[in-house]
């Protein structure tokens, strides 16, 4: 056999060579690979945020935090204003409650309880009197 | 149908595809497998353009082409030490081959014939058995297969004619056993 027949036969044989099949393994490997990929992708802590998202938050944090430590060493005129009247409010309600109604809200809690019940019981026995002609 | 059986059907659409180029360029399944592993991860994170484009066959070898050339760009000495293990390790055993052989008819002669002939493929060097297998089995052109691999035409055609060269031999070998 020449070169040339060589050659040509080499061709065919190449041709003719059957395609190598994907291992069984192949499909399930590349599955579990995508469910990985998903669960990866779905993780929502802050290290998995885009790095330009990330630097905004830490951004906004300190911001919000710098405000809160302006506020609390020197706030507003106004806002302590606000905080004194809110104060002297409670007092006053404060003083409003103990004085003049927890001393007497046990007896006004019974009575309420007693009424109710007195109502009920009138409603029942005129009920019982009328024959029912009330509910028609 | 979902997503995911959408993904799964075109795995299973595919994976003879891309192992098979995978495997003709590495030489060797367990890189394939890996490859064409990480081929479908592509796929998967671009599903939605690629899914159902009828681009997806050609998109998937260029894919798999170019990701092989990397893997053997990165790992080629250590492939070969490998190689040259797994050389000494496959060959059949002679009276194993010589039984089977006698015994064989023309059907049995024919697959051996075929295995030996992709064994003696896969077990070219990287820069023979690489543009041999762009050139026969990717249809990929000599000036295309230069530019893939970043050597000149001529060199491209010297290591595909020594590829052949050791192929024949092989096929020569084979047809003394008849």
């Amino acid at each position: 056999m020449d070169s040339g027949d060589l050659d040509e036969r080499l061709d065919g044989e190449l041709r003719r060579l059957p395609r190598p099949r994907a291992p069984r393994s192949l499909l399930p490997r590349v599955l579990a690979a995508t469910v990985d990929h998903e669960l990866a992708a779905s993780a929502t802590g802050w290290f998995t945020w885009p790095l330009r998202w990330r630097i905004t938050s830490l951004t906004a944090l300190m911001a919000v935090a710098a405000a809160a430590w302006m506020f609390l060493t020197a706030p507003p005129q106004g806002v302590a204003n606000a905080v004194q009247n809110a104060g002297e409010i409670a007092t006053v309600v404060r003083a409003f409650w103990e004085v003049m109604l927890q001393p007497v809200v046990t007896y006004l809690f019974v009575l309420g309880i007693s009424l109710t019940l007195a109502c009920a019981l009138a409603w029942a026995a005129l009920d019982v009197a009328l024959g029912g002609a009330s509910q028609q | 149908m979902s997503d995911a059986a959408r993904f799964e059907a075109f795995v299973r659409e595919y994976q003879d595809m891309v192992f098979a180029t995978a495997v003709r360029l590495l030489g060797r399944e367990a890189d394939a497998e890996d490859v064409a592993q990480t081929v479908f991860m592509r796929a998967f994170e671009r599903f939605t353009d690629i899914g159902a484009s009828p681009s997806a066959a050609g998109w998937l070898k260029t894919v798999t082409t170019n990701l092989c050339l990397n893997h053997l760009s990165r790992y080629r000495a250590r492939w070969r030490f490998f190689s040259e293990m797994e050389t000494a390790r496959d060959e059949p055993a002679l009276s194993a081959r010589l039984a089977l052989m006698a015994a064989a008819p023309a059907e049995l002669e024919r697959a051996e014939r075929t295995e030996r002939l992709e064994r003696a493929l896969r077990q070219l060097p990287d820069h023979q058995r690489v543009p041999l297998v762009l050139l026969h089995f990717e249809d990929m052109s000599y000036q295309a297969i230069a530019e893939a691999l970043r050597v000149s035409v001529a060199k491209v055609r010297s290591d595909i004619h020594r590829g052949r060269e050791a192929l024949k031999k092989e096929l020569t070998i084979t047809d003394g056993f008849r």
